[in-house]
């Protein structure tokens, strides 16, 4: 499809005004990154942020891979094979992305194996239910959305704090290199996004499809770092005084295995 | 033997002592909000915007000033009960830093968070800056934290100091609070949903509302929250102040007296948020409005402080 110059000026100038809207979106400046550079979180406040950011980093892959299914055309569907290769591990010494992060984990305090049984804050559980909700309920370009701009333009911005972070808490480079990774990576992954982006981007309805997908993904994320935020505080609180002195409780929390165990994503031919 | 170090901890506002983060000071309280949202582009509007809120009264904070008043009262109040109490004050936003605090108590001590309503940013936000504190210590050095005094949202003299405001708020235009012709705004902090599904937040300061309210004899009040950041797009607790004011309009409120239950110092967001926001809504509704007095160091709020500081001693005195 070709397009007219008019057209790919509209669709740019569209593309450009999302990406400083979820640049200034409050879940890609949620305080609980913006601090990180200045007041220095420890490497506790990292372990219980990992158990929590674990989850998200593992069904990513899965959204994905949904969202394939649905493109519409070889352009769209190339994107998004471009990506999963990265997170299949293509660029990380053949590693997927769950499994250098676990390397991150265990760096952060927890112990081989127990990746997926600690209690996720509902916010957490909220997040990969609404993103596998998008990628196989809404429109397909809702799910390019909060995949695409959502992920690929918000986690850059969003790590480069982490990271900034993370050197401070005394991490080694090689610890936290799931994250300086992904500082390259989703620049690329947001550039060729971009470019697939375009020819999606010449009528207003679509526009607005993409851009109600993004934000759909950003304020799960708000909602996932205020999830981070209560955790590390009261896991902090506990590590010195006994239950019942925080103000937070957990009752009824899920590990990622019991959700494992109870959800079922599934592809299916509807006639 | 009753632990004699008690620690008090707090939010902190900006004083015109300068923090250091910066080679050339910003001024006015940039440094305090900036370091509450964080130095983060995405957030430098908002930043701006509550900036100008603590420019409105002089660019800065009344708050360490009136919790450590609060915090003498209080070791006064406990000193003619015969106990002799060494105080130490942190805040989580402002210097004296809670963490930096922690290395100055020596021995076994308790922890007094001073805020009425617990949720993850606000009672365990302060201990964790407790943990951390002690986390920076050897064990050698490291003082033994013994607990922490229990909360008083439903207290009966943090009642009784929050009815005395809204009374004297009342007077103060000559609301009935008895008749529905007067509204009462009772008014919290918002915190996001998120986090109130983890915390008894919304239940406490629901509590504290009806018993208030009972104290006083109103007859047409509502729980408010105020305060929630501008740009963020989840949901917060509600209904926001404006829109309290607004719906005890649409009953019939003809004034409105609305009182800071989930504060318990003037600080800047009590006096511009409820007092300066919250009257222009009441004036573009041609309505009198006034806003209480937070609790401050009204005596019977101090003498609450001090029963649970006694009864937190006693308890882990009887424990050992």
């Amino acid at each position: 499809m070709t397009l007219t110059i008019e057209q790919e000026q509209q669709a740019r100038a569209f593309l450009a005004d999302l990406r400083k809207e979820i640049k200034n979106h409050a879940g890609v400046g949620h305080s609980i990154l913006g601090r990180m550079k200045t007041d220095p979180r420890t490497r506790f406040d990292f372990k219980v942020l990992a158990g929590q950011h674990f989850p998200l980093v593992g069904n990513f892959t899965r959204y994905m891979e949904l969202l394939l299914l649905n493109a519409p055309d070889s352009e769209a569907k190339c994107w998004l094979a471009k990506v999963l290769v990265d997170e299949y591990g293509e660029r990380s010494e053949g590693e997927d992305h769950a499994e250098h992060y676990k390397k991150f984990m265990h760096a952060a305090g927890h112990k081989p194996g127990e990746e997926d049984i600690i209690p996720l804050h509902p916010e957490v559980v909220h997040f990969i239910r609404e993103h596998y909700r998008i990628a196989t309920e809404e429109p397909f370009l809702v799910g390019l959305g909060a995949l695409g701009p959502g992920h690929e333009w918000s986690i850059p911005a969003m790590f480069e704090l982490a990271v900034a972070g993370l050197r401070k808490a005394g991490f080694a480079e090689k610890e936290i290199e799931y994250w300086t990774m992904h500082l390259e990576q989703d620049q690329d992954h947001g550039a060729w996004l971009e470019e697939a982006l375009v020819k999606y981007c010449i009528d207003e309805s679509n526009r607005e499809l993409i851009r109600r997908g993004a934000l759909l993904s950003l304020d799960a994320r708000e909602r996932f770092w205020w999830g981070v935020t209560d955790k590390i505080a009261s896991e902090s609180t506990k590590k010195h005084l006994p239950p019942g002195t925080s103000a937070t409780h957990t009752e009824g929390q899920l590990t990622l295995r019991e959700l494992r165990q109870r959800w079922h994503v599934e592809a299916r031919l509807v006639e | 033997m009753a632990i004699d170090n008690l620690m008090v901890v707090a939010f902190g506002g900006p004083t015109k002592e300068c923090c250091g983060k910066h080679a050339e000071c910003p001024g006015q309280a940039f440094c305090f909000v900036n370091g509450i949202f964080g130095d983060n582009p995405a957030r430098r509007a908002r930043v701006d915007e509550v900036v100008e809120h603590y420019k409105f009264f002089g660019g800065f904070s009344r708050f360490n000033e009136i919790t450590e008043a609060q915090a003498n009262a209080l070791q006064a109040e406990l000193k003619k009960r015969g106990h002799d109490l060494k105080l130490t004050i942190g805040y989580d936003h402002w210097m004296p830093w809670i963490a930096d605090q922690v290395a100055k108590v020596d021995g076994e001590f308790l922890v007094l968070v001073m805020t009425p309503h617990q949720s993850a940013v606000s009672w365990d936000a302060y201990l964790r800056r407790v943990s951390e504190g002690l986390d920076k210590l050897d064990e050698s050095s490291r003082p033994k934290w013994a607990g922490v005094v229990d909360p008083f949202w439903n207290k009966p003299g943090f009642i009784e100091a929050l009815a005395d405001r809204v009374r004297e708020a009342a007077k103060a235009i000559k609301a009935d609070l008895t008749n529905s012709s007067t509204g009462l705004v009772l008014s919290a902090h918002s915190i996001p949903m998120s986090l109130v599904k983890t915390s008894k937040y919304v239940e406490q300061i629901k509590e504290t509302a009806e018993l208030v309210a009972a104290k006083v004899g109103a007859a047409n009040w509502m729980v408010a929250y105020q305060s929630a950041p501008s740009d963020s797009k989840i949901e917060w607790t509600t209904p926001y102040l404006e829109r309290a004011i607004e719906e005890l309009k649409e009953g019939g409120a003809q004034k409105i007296v609305a009182a800071p239950i989930g504060f318990l110092c003037d600080n800047v967001e009590v006096l511009y948020d409820l007092g300066v926001e919250g009257k222009n809504k009441a004036d573009e509704l041609d309505l009198p409005f006034a806003a209480a007095e937070s609790v401050n160091t009204h005596p019977a709020f101090i003498k609450q402080l001090a029963d649970n500081v006694e009864a937190k001693q006693k308890e882990l005195a009887a424990a050992l």
